[in-house]
């Protein structure tokens, strides 16, 4: 059966920008050879496997945390414990779905708990953490409230004033410290708070109705 | 492991380019494909491709650029050390709670620490001497000066740090000093628990300080006396000279 897939070019190392051909499409292109490779470097040596994973997708999934947390630092911190707990807790025995849906999926959760932990109700985390997706997928309905939620976090920092952006994302993006900020544009310390407190005041606003709907999402889906 | 489907049903498959969902993750798309790309995101089978296109977008739209050795290295470094690491390297999805509770311990221990070397600190800094009913004691210190502590006293003398710097003790009740000179000339301070303050050089003197109040009678030389004034101790202390003009009984031996 395997064998069916190999002929298939997978289609981004090929022509990236092409459209795909009716075959193509119909066949899940996902368990490529690096997939099996890994997985075969894990039964020998998962440390080897882990960081063959990591050299592939640390990147990219920086990348898209970073889109949900809109801090580096946090999206890094993020993605090193998701392969941290991976060996530590040896959940790559577990994983059933490529490595590739598993990491992304387990950093769009993660996001989302450390999102209600900085913008949420208050209440704790620990209901996402039951929802975990590390033993199971999420459905179609949670991907897309997930596609959701980062648009709508990337449309409302777009929707700030500029001066209001600029100094965000030189906090939240390049780690600058407040006098930092003050120094090169030129403003006072309380200034660059309020410019931050006020971002963040937006964004807490706008997020936390999508929080609530990708956990109602979540919920619904555990209990269905 | 997958499931290879017949033919018949791969061309009722609904079709999606690469650059549709790259739109959709962009959210350049108009309604109407936004609603293809949703279902066919909901058949269960694309999943698997919905992430390898999410891959490649991202790589294609890089956001950041991370430093991947030495986060390679830090995961390293965490797993060597993962007992040490569990408890005082806060996670970041533990709650946080749990995630503080090192430091409630820790600061725990450091108030309980603190309120020890509080409530101790007379018995690590002095060393005191003390004289019963009835009792005189005469006392040399380090500095040669010569103490004749009265019934009833006690005197604390730094166990550190007397004779250099300043040469200061505590009086509580009634004592006869015979301050040595230094040749520094450094002052010789006796405090008192109502913060009467005497200040001299060298000379003999006599410090009473009683419930009845607080005196200080000189026997030869000069001193300095200061309060602490009670209404603005918080301003600070301010100083009264009275070389001998009163409060200085004369008083014939």
């Amino acid at each position: 059966m395997e064998h069916e897939y190999k002929f298939e070019p997978s289609d981004h190392s090929v022509f990236p920008g092409m459209r795909m051909t009716n075959h193509e499409i119909a066949q899940p292109v996902s368990w490529d050879d690096k997939e099996k490779f890994i997985r075969k470097t894990f039964d020998d040596d998962p440390q080897k496997g882990c960081e063959l994973l990591f050299k592939q997708y640390y990147q990219p999934l920086c990348s898209h945390v970073v889109r949900f947390v809109y801090s580096r630092e946090i999206a890094e911190d993020i993605v090193g414990d998701i392969f941290y707990s991976l060996l530590e807790k040896q959940l790559y025995l577990q994983i059933a779905s490529s490595y590739r849906a598993y990491l992304f999926a387990a950093a769009r959760n993660r996001s989302l708990k450390h999102l209600r932990k900085e913008f949420g109700r208050g209440q704790d985390a620990r209901d996402v953490e039951s929802l975990s997706c590390e033993n199971g997928m999420p459905s179609p309905q949670q991907i897309l409230v997930y596609d959701e939620l980062f648009k709508k976090i990337e449309r409302t920092i777009q929707s700030l004033a500029p001066r209001n952006q600029t100094v965000f994302l030189m906090n939240r993006f390049e780690g600058k410290k407040y006098q930092q900020i003050a120094t090169e544009l030129n403003i006072s310390v309380k200034a660059v708070e309020a410019h931050i407190s006020k971002a963040l005041h937006v964004l807490r606003k706008a997020v936390r109705d999508q929080i609530t709907v990708v956990l109602l999402v979540l919920l619904f889906q555990e209990l269905g | 492991m997958f499931r290879v489907l017949p033919l018949k049903d791969k061309h009722m498959r609904l079709q999606l380019s690469k650059n549709s969902l790259f739109n959709f993750f962009s959210g350049h798309v108009t309604p109407l494909q936004k609603k293809l790309i949703e279902e066919w995101i909901e058949d269960k089978d694309n999943t698997e491709s919905y992430y390898e296109r999410l891959e490649e977008w991202e790589r294609e739209h890089p956001q950041v650029a991370p430093d991947m050795e030495k986060a390679w290295q830090h995961i390293l470094l965490r797993l060597k050390n993962k007992e040490i690491t569990d408890v005082w390297t806060p996670l970041p999805d533990r709650k946080p709670s749990s995630q503080f509770q090192w430091i409630r311990y820790a600061a725990a221990a450091a108030a309980l620490l603190g309120v020890m070397i509080y409530s101790g600190r007379d018995f690590i800094h002095y060393k005191t001497y003390k004289t019963a009913f009835g009792e005189v004691r005469t006392l040399s210190l380090s500095d040669g000066s010569k103490i004749t502590l009265n019934a009833n006293s006690s005197l604390q003398v730094p166990r550190f740090g007397f004779g250099s710097g300043t040469r200061e003790v505590r009086l509580r009740g009634e004592a006869e000093f015979s301050v040595a000179h230094t040749r520094s000339e450094q002052t010789f301070l006796v405090h008192t628990p109502d913060h009467l303050e005497v200040e001299v050089l060298s000379t003999e003197f006599i410090v009473y300080s009683r419930d009845r109040g607080s005196k200080v009678v000189l026997r030869k030389g000069r001193v300095q006396k200061s309060y602490f004034a009670k209404e603005k101790f918080y301003c600070g202390r301010f100083r009264i000279q009275c070389e001998g003009r009163w409060s200085l009984n004369p008083v014939t031996w």
